[in-house]
Formats: structure tokens, C-alpha cells, sequence
């Protein structure tokens, strides 16, 4: 076990020496392009055909982040097993809670 | 009858921490000064903290052997006992110094708040019940100190009890964990009916074909006895671990907590429950030739229900946008990867799973109390609202984000390295070894719903005025970066203390002849007057 994770502690460090250099540029490029254009407050309203809209109304789904595939594929069977499981109501819980107790009991005493 | 002075150490921090816990309130009676409640409070906590350290010391350095103290001097299996081997110790220290940290973050954190006398009352129950439930050597004490954890954290969870949410939790998560405490009632009920014993050490020899003095031979059907223990055991522990489809109260109960307990459910209070089922199946029931295929069975329920926790934590960990939510959630999908190396039952197995707890609760702590400065900054939990925060808070965010990329297994962090053991141990196990697909997917789901926070956080604009918010006290940012910095030197140091710490509490675990041992020693020195 210890030459592996020695192994893993030499590229890790290695990695992450040259991410704190990447970081070091980023943090520097970030720098040079905010002194190069300053953000008015103007820009930061929304533009919404002229109705005034608070700018959290204008936030994108957090889906919308990742997953053109995740919503087609699995969505639709994701919040129909959110909707049955997870529906937060207590009875449901105790429901699924006293089948896995079931399960389990056969399992062990049956099996 | 001579008593080993770390023994005393050990007996000594639930007592001292329930005292407590009775004794604050009336101090609150005749002193109204918060202060003096929180001076009281972290100085119990701060020495119950030492001595975990002194015990866990002798269990590394002086004796390897675990020790025992029998209350009232009433020997094993006649009185109740603890036994705390280097297993045990280490529990105790993690829970003392997490309980600690918690509890010095508080003190800001909970500025505000009215009745804080009432909020470190029940965390000081809470310490006791936990330090007593990992100390234990008998299974109905175990349910004792189990129900004083519990009864406290549901206190805890309804702190804030102006609000619905709290309440709605409290209540909730109260019901469903008086059934798990039942459940285990009943099967404690099942163990006595059966062996005609409740402690520990006598359970193991009993089920090996030997006894100690007074109890005799098992009186019932040992396979369906034990069997019957085992899966209400199981089923009680798993739920109070969240281990799925018993996880449903994590994320209700969790975030509604203040963020301190919030980080003491989710770091540790689940662990608790792991460690009462780590001693169950690796100490006691381990090997013994009756109930080989009970354990048997129990191993693939681990993996199996490992490997369910963890596609549940890391997919529903995506879809929050509630950040104690999406942390809560980490919580299922960290357990799994935990049942995952126990469900092997090896040693490279419960090396991973045992470094991987420790290590997730540092980072969980960590991530839920980076969460309650932000929290107590702003006054939502909302990223929408959260938006452009972390700029204003750097420490905090950079505390958040080292807890976020340790939890995801960014290397060369914690929990990289406790994940590169898991995912070695799954390779090494023949035909299990294609499930370290479920590490590697569900480690990049965490790492996305990780970002995600941060970038919610960090990188967005602001959606509110955020010009007064400032970098959290230094009272609270002193114990993230803290826990930040145990995160960076857990990773850097992991082999050592893999090596040091974590294999020598595995080989105490699984080593069942030292466990009743020592409860035979001690019988033999009381019934020799020595």
C-alpha cells in the first residue's frame, strides 16, 4: 500500500505544482483583461425588451450547466423515480423503509 | 482491582460531557451571560478532547491491547463495560476534536441566536451520546447512548424552532429515528432471547463455542437468533448512516440544522452508526462458524446498498439548488463508497472504508461550516441568491473549495487518496472489480456538483447588494482553515498515516481473540482480587 501511495504523492505534487503555475497565470490574465475593460453597471442589467426583470429571473437552470444528454436521455426517468421516492411525505418513507427491512430480514434468515 | 489510567480517560468523557450537559442549564439559572455558557461548554469539550488524545496516545504507543472499564467494578458479562481498542480510540478523538471545532465556530455563528444555553446543552448530550456508542462493549448500552445521540441531534435539528422547516425536519427525522432506535431495541431483544447475554465480548466468544463465566451456553437457535439481530442490526444502523433506500431524512434533517450541527450530522454522526456496524460484523460475528454465511450475505448487502447510496448521493447531488442540500447529498454518496470497502470485508476494504470516514468527515465538516459562514453572511441557502458571495469571503471560499475538490478526490487531497485505496481494494477483489466504475462516475458527478456550488458561489455575478458583506470572523474562518489545512495534510501524509493509524485500528478491529481477551482479563483479575 505505501509504494502506491507514495507512487500517487510524487504525481500529485507534480500536478499540483503545475496547476498552482496555471493558477498563477490565470489569476494573472484575469487581472490584465479586467484593467483592460472596466464593467459599467449598465452592463449588468438585464436585457429584456425593456421590462424590468431582477437578474435572478434570468438565471439558466442548473441542468442547463451539463447536460443536453442527461436531460433527453435520463430526466424523464430520473423525476419520475424523484417523484415516487423522494417525494418527502413521511408514510412514503416509513413505506420504503419497512419493504427494506423485509428485504433485508429475508435475505439474512431466508437466504 | 487496578484501572489503567487511559481506561479512566475514556470512561470518564461521556460522563463528563452528560454532566455537563445537566449542569449548563442551571449555570444558565444563575449567570446570564452567554459567555460564561460558552466558556463552560468549550472547556468540557476542550478536555474531553485532551483526553481522547491521552487515550488514543497509549492505545498507539503504550499498549496495543484494547482495555476495559467495568462500571461499579461489576465484571463482564454482569456489568456493563467499556472496551475501547485503537478502532475505538480513533473514533473518539475524531469525535472529540470535530465536536470542538464545531462548537468554537458556533460562538459567532450563533450570535444572534436566543436560548444558546439549550444549543450547547444538546451538544454536549450529543458528544456524550456519540463518545458513548464508539466506547461501548455492551449492545444495550450501545442502544442507550444511541438514543441519547439521538434524542440530541433531533433537539439540534429543531434549534431554529421559529421556523416550519426546522420543525418539519425535527419531527420527521424523530419519527423515522425512533423506529431505527426500536428496530435495534428489538434486536437487541433477539441477541439476549438467544445468547442470554448483552455483552459484546461474551456475544463473540458464545458464538464460537465458548463463554464467559455466569452466562452459560447459548440458549436459542443461534443462526436465526443471530440472523434476526444482524438484519434489524443492519436495517437500524443503515438508516441512522443513511445508507440508501434509508437515506431519505439526510437531507431534510441535515441542512435545516444550524450549520455547526449540520457539519456534526453529516461528519460524524452518521460514522457513529458505521462504527457500531464495523464493530457488530468485523469483531463480533466475523468467523464464527455459525452465522459465516449470514456475514456473508450481509457483505454483498453492503455492496450492493454502497453502490445504490452512491449513484443516489452523486445524481441527486446535480439537481439541488439548496447548497446544504447538494452537500447533504455528498453525504449518502460518500457512505456508499464507506459500505462499499466494508461490503469486502478485507483488510484493504476496511483500510479504504476507515480512511475514507475519517477523511470525509473532516472535508464534510468543513464544506458544511464554509456553508454556514456564507449562510450567515447573506441569510440564504439559495445559489441563485448566493450568487458572487465567495469573492467578498476568500478564506471562506478557499477553505470551500479544498473541501469541495477533497470530497470530489482531487488529488493530492484526502479523500483521493482514501478513494485510490477503495479503488485498488475493488481491482484487487477478482470479479468486483468492475464496480470501480461506480467510483470513478460518481466521483466526476461529485466533482460537477461540487463545481457547480463553487461556481454559483465564486463565479457568478451577484444578484443582490453583496458591497457589505465581509470575510466571515476570524472565530469562524479559523476553524475551516483548520480543517482546509487537516484536508491538504491527511493527502500529503496518507501513507504514513494509513501505516500508523488507520491499519493498526483495522487489525483491532477484525481481531476478535484480543477484543475477548481482554474482558477474560479483567474477569480474572476481579475474581483473583488483583
Amino acid at each position: 500500500m505505501m509504494p502506491l501511495l507514495m507512487m500517487v504523492l510524487e504525481a500529485a505534487f507534480v500536478i499540483a505544482v503545475v496547476l498552482l503555475i496555471l493558477l498563477a497565470i490565470y489569476g494573472f490574465s484575469i487581472k490584465v483583461t479586467k484593467s483592460l475593460s472596466r464593467e459599467s453597471l449598465e452592463k449588468r442589467k438585464p436585457f429584456a425588451c425593456g421590462e424590468s426583470i431582477p437578474p435572478s429571473k434570468t438565471s439558466l437552470p442548473d441542468m442547463s450547466m451539463y447536460a443536453i444528454v442527461w436531460r433527453r436521455v435520463f430526466q424523464s426517468l430520473y423525476t419520475t423515480l424523484r417523484d415516487k421516492l423522494h417525494t418527502g411525505i413521511l408514510s412514503d418513507w416509513l413505506v420504503w423503509m419497512f419493504i427494506f427491512m423485509v428485504v433485508i430480514v429475508i435475505v439474512l434468515v431466508v437466504v | 482491582m487496578e484501572v489503567n489510567y487511559a481506561i479512566q480517560f475514556a470512561a470518564i468523557q461521556p460522563f463528563l460531557a452528560i454532566a455537563a450537559a445537566f449542569i449548563l442549564p442551571l449555570i444558565s439559572l444563575a449567570i446570564k451571560r452567554r459567555e460564561v455558557w460558552e466558556g463552560f461548554a468549550l472547556t468540557i469539550l476542550s478536555i474531553n478532547f485532551i483526553l481522547s488524545l491521552i487515550v488514543t496516545y497509549h492505545m498507539y504507543v503504550i499498549s496495543s491491547k484494547p482495555l476495559i472499564y467495568a462500571f461499579g467494578s461489576w465484571p463482564p458479562p454482569i456489568g456493563i463495560v467499556y472496551e475501547v481498542d485503537r478502532a475505538g480510540a480513533l473514533m473518539g478523538s475524531l469525535i472529540n476534536g470535530l465536536v470542538l471545532v464545531a462548537a468554537i465556530f458556533s460562538i459567532r455563528y450563533m450570535e444572534h441566536e436566543e436560548r444558546v444555553q439549550w444549543y450547547y446543552t444538546l451538544m454536549l448530550g450529543f458528544e456524550a451520546g456519540m463518545l458513548g456508542c464508539v466506547y461501548t462493549g455492551d449492545i444495550f448500552n450501545l442502544f442507550v447512548m444511541l438514543e441519547v445521540m439521538s434524542v440530541a441531534a433531533y433537539g439540534l435539528v429543531a434549534f431554529r424552532r421559529e421556523t416550519h422547516e426546522a420543525i418539519e425536519a425535527a419531527i420527521k427525522y424523530a419519527i423515522v429515528g425512533s423506529v431505527a432506535t426500536t428496530a435495534y431495541f428489538i434486536a437487541v431483544a433477539f441477541a439476549y432471547g438467544t445468547f442470554g447475554t448483552l455483552n459484546m465480548a461474551d456475544l463473540a466468544l458464545k458464538l464460537r463455542g465458548s463463554t464467559l463465566p455466569v452466562t452459560g451456553s447459548p440458549i436459542g437457535d443461534v443462526f436465526l437468533g443471530s440472523a434476526l439481530f444482524l438484519a434489524l442490526t443492519f436495517w437500524a444502523f443503515s438508516l441512522k448512516a443513511a445508507i440508501a433506500p434509508n437515506h431519505f431524512w439526510l437531507p431534510d434533517a441535515h441542512p435545516a440544522a444550524p450549520s455547526p450541527i449540520s457539519a456534526l450530522l453529516s461528519g460524524i454522526m452518521v460514522k457513529v452508526a458505521i462504527f457500531a456496524l464495523m464493530r457488530y460484523i468485523f469483531t463480533i460475528f466475523r468467523g464464527a462458524p455459525p452465522v459465516i454465511p449470514i456475514v456473508q450475505s450481509l457483505n454483498y448487502a453492503l455492496i450492493i446498498l454502497g453502490v445504490f447510496s452512491a449513484i443516489i448521493g452523486a445524481t441527486l447531488m446535480l439537481t439541488q439548488r439548496d447548497l446544504k442540500r447538494l452537500i447533504a447529498y455528498g453525504t449518502v454518496l460518500n457512505i456508499g463508497y464507506i459500505a462499499m470497502g466494508m461490503g469486502l470485508a478485507n483488510p484493504d476494504g476496511l483500510t479504504a472504508a476507515l480512511f475514507h470516514l475519517v477523511n470525509h468527515a473532516v472535508g464534510k465538516a468543513l464544506l458544511f461550516m464554509a456553508a454556514g459562514a456564507f449562510i450567515h453572511a447573506i441569510g440564504t441557502r439559495n445559489f441563485d441568491e448566493l450568487a458572487g458571495i465567495g469573492r467578498k469571503m476568500p478564506l471562506t471560499s478557499a477553505a470551500f473549495l479544498i473541501g469541495a475538490l477533497a470530497l470530489a478526490g482531487a488529488p493530492p487531497l484526502n479523500g483521493f487518496m482514501s478513494k485510490l485505496l477503495l479503488f485498488k481494494a475493488y481491482l484487487e477483489s477478482g470479479w468486483l472489480a468492475p464496480l470501480v466504475v461506480v467510483i470513478v462516475i460518481t466521483s466526476v458527478f461529485a466533482l460537477m456538483g461540487y463545481l457547480k456550488a463553487f461556481y454559483h458561489i465564486y463565479a457568478r455575478q451577484p444578484v443582490r447588494d453583496v458591497s457589505s458583506i465581509k470575510e466571515a470572523p476570524r472565530s469562524m474562518v479559523s476553524p475551516l482553515l483548520v480543517l482546509a489545512a487537516l484536508c491538504i495534510l491527511l493527502g500529503l501524509i496518507a501513507p504514513i498515516f494509513v501505516d500508523r493509524l488507520i491499519a493498526p485500528a483495522v487489525s483491532s478491529l477484525f481481531n476478535t481473540q484480543d477484543y475477548v481477551s481482554a474482558a477474560q482479563s479483567i474477569i480474572q483479575m476481579t475474581m483473583g482480587g488483583g
